[in-house]
């Protein structure tokens, strides 16, 4: 078993370098690109929010960072079984392993982003907050969340090849109806108020945005809320997962 | 007879593979479809203990269920219904083309798989050398295994599970891969592991090979043991069905 759990590691480490082998970037690709997507972004979302750039950035890059880690989590994660064939038909592996190598992969990637979101306040002189010192407890309840998130996925996909696009329309969505992107201030009305309520992503993005952006610390709602979704969702993808598996080698 | 792996009322039924979906597309379409999905029997009801030392071979025809039943043995496969107690380390050697990620050098598979295998990365290291001289490809091994031919595969997945040391060998069908000389000295090694005491079970249609190489045979036909006992006997049953169901078209 010990043994097996160095695969974990292994495959992990591997998939990491196999993204970034042949890049002539190498390994700074992985702080270019989410620094240049998220740049991009805050530059056209400062103008749709009629912001003020330097803030917006600040504002944006604290719920976009956590979210593209969610987002590529999920879809990395979402066929990590079905195409783990090359080891499962010949070895005794447990499957979930290779959702969690993906997992691994895309943290590795969050800390980078996490860094350059850091680095991005110091440029753009945003203030430096107390709270947030709680950020490490945010980063493990993402984590869960986006744990439980891809296992489903991952299961599901073994039956269902057909669902990737259906899951990235979903996301999307999910995004462009949250707080990540656009400011409390922006959904006014009591349609607004109340969307903002029921909305799970706007209580998982708080819990960087309130203490990168407004320096206060997240509330216990956005806590529960947050850590509820986390456990269901994990829940949920290892009774798929303990249910289905017997199945899944007739399905490769 | 010390018994190395134990097989009690192991069955594994799949779906039959026409009527399963493989998209949410399919499962919606079949919901109108009153044909009920055919339940295939892979293995029914099988019994068995394998003795440690001892030398099996698996005969049957196509779809009889052999290479379920080493895979099932190999832990690779979960059975819908009894269990399977293996007393000894199982290392599979199943299909060519099963094992090694694509892109990644033979060297990092070395690492990545010998885990699988038991192996900690420091004894792989320490193996490394031997692994491929006997592979004859110690220029090969920072290549990535997308570029090399069937014959190099084959000889350093061969390679990598004899060196390890099986306690309990499983091989599907693989031995006659790669040119005349590997052939030779691949058997040479197998004899090699079953004087040292290893247990092997071997799936093959060549019957002659295998009264030359097992002690004892299982004959398998429709999921169920038809017979098991000393090679010799099994063979002749086997090859007396076979001229049987072949007489008729096959007289002149």
């Amino acid at each position: 078993m010990q043994t097996q759990r160095t695969f974990l590691l292994l495959h992990t480490r591997d998939l990491v370098r196999l993204r970034f082998r042949g890049a002539c970037l190498g390994l700074a690709w992985n702080i270019l690109q989410p620094a240049l997507y998220l740049v991009m972004l805050g530059l056209v979302f400062s103008v749709v929010n009629r912001s003020n750039y330097a803030d917006f950035v600040v504002y944006l890059f604290a719920g976009l960072v956590p979210w593209r880690f969610f987002e590529q989590a999920c879809d990395a994660m979402t066929a990590s079984i079905a195409s783990s064939a090359v080891f499962t038909r010949g070895f005794r592996v447990p499957y979930f392993y290779f959702p969690a190598s993906e997992l691994g992969a895309q943290l590795t990637d969050f800390l980078v982003s996490f860094v350059t979101l850091l680095a991005v306040l110091q440029i753009f002189h945003a203030s430096w907050h107390l709270q947030m010192l709680i950020l490490p407890l945010s980063v493990l309840v993402w984590l869960l969340i986006t744990a439980g998130a891809g296992l489903c996925l991952s299961v599901i996909f073994v039956f269902f090849r057909d669902i990737r696009p259906i899951v990235q329309m979903g996301l999307m969505l999910a995004l462009f109806s949250s707080t990540v992107f656009f400011k409390p201030a922006t959904l006014s009305g009591r349609a607004g108020h109340i969307w903002l309520t029921v909305n799970p992503v706007c209580y998982w993005a708080a819990l960087f945005q309130k203490p990168i952006y407004y320096g206060v610390w997240p509330l216990p709602v956005d806590w529960g809320v947050s850590l509820a979704s986390g456990v269901g969702l994990l829940v949920l993808g290892t009774i798929l997962y303990r249910s289905l598996r017997h199945k899944f080698y007739f399905y490769f | 007879m010390t018994p190395a792996l134990e097989l009690h009322d192991v069955s594994v039924r799949f779906r039959d593979t026409n009527l399963r979906h493989y998209t949410l597309k399919q499962a919606l379409a079949n919901l109108f479809d009153r044909r009920r999905p055919a339940v295939v029997a892979a293995l029914d009801g099988v019994s068995l203990t394998i003795g440690e030392g001892q030398s099996v071979g698996i005969i049957g025809r196509n779809g009889a269920g052999k290479s379920t039943l080493l895979r099932v043995m190999g832990e690779i496969i979960i059975p819908n219904r009894g269990r399977l107690v293996a007393h000894r380390r199982v290392v599979p050697l199943l299909a060519l083309g099963v094992g090694f990620h694509p892109e990644m050098t033979g060297r990092e598979n070395c690492y990545l798989v010998g885990t699988l295998l038991g192996f900690s990365p420091a004894r792989t290291t320490a193996r490394l050398a031997g692994i491929a001289e006997f592979a004859e490809m110690a220029e090969f091994l920072d290549t990535p295994v997308k570029n090399y031919s069937s014959g190099m595969y084959a000889r350093l997945a061969f390679s990598l599970v004899t060196e390890v040391e099986p306690e309990i060998l499983l091989l599907d069908e693989i031995l006659g891969v790669g040119d005349e000389f590997f052939q030779r000295k691949s058997q040479e090694r197998l004899q090699q592991l079953m004087r040292r005491g290893a247990t092997t079970v071997i799936v093959s249609h060549n019957l002659d090979y295998l009264v030359a190489q097992c002690d004892r045979l299982i004959w398998l036909d429709q999921g169920k043991v038809v017979a098991d006992g000393a090679a010799a006997e099994v063979a002749l049953a086997y090859r007396a069905r076979l001229g049987r169901s072949a007489g008729p078209k096959g007289a002149p």
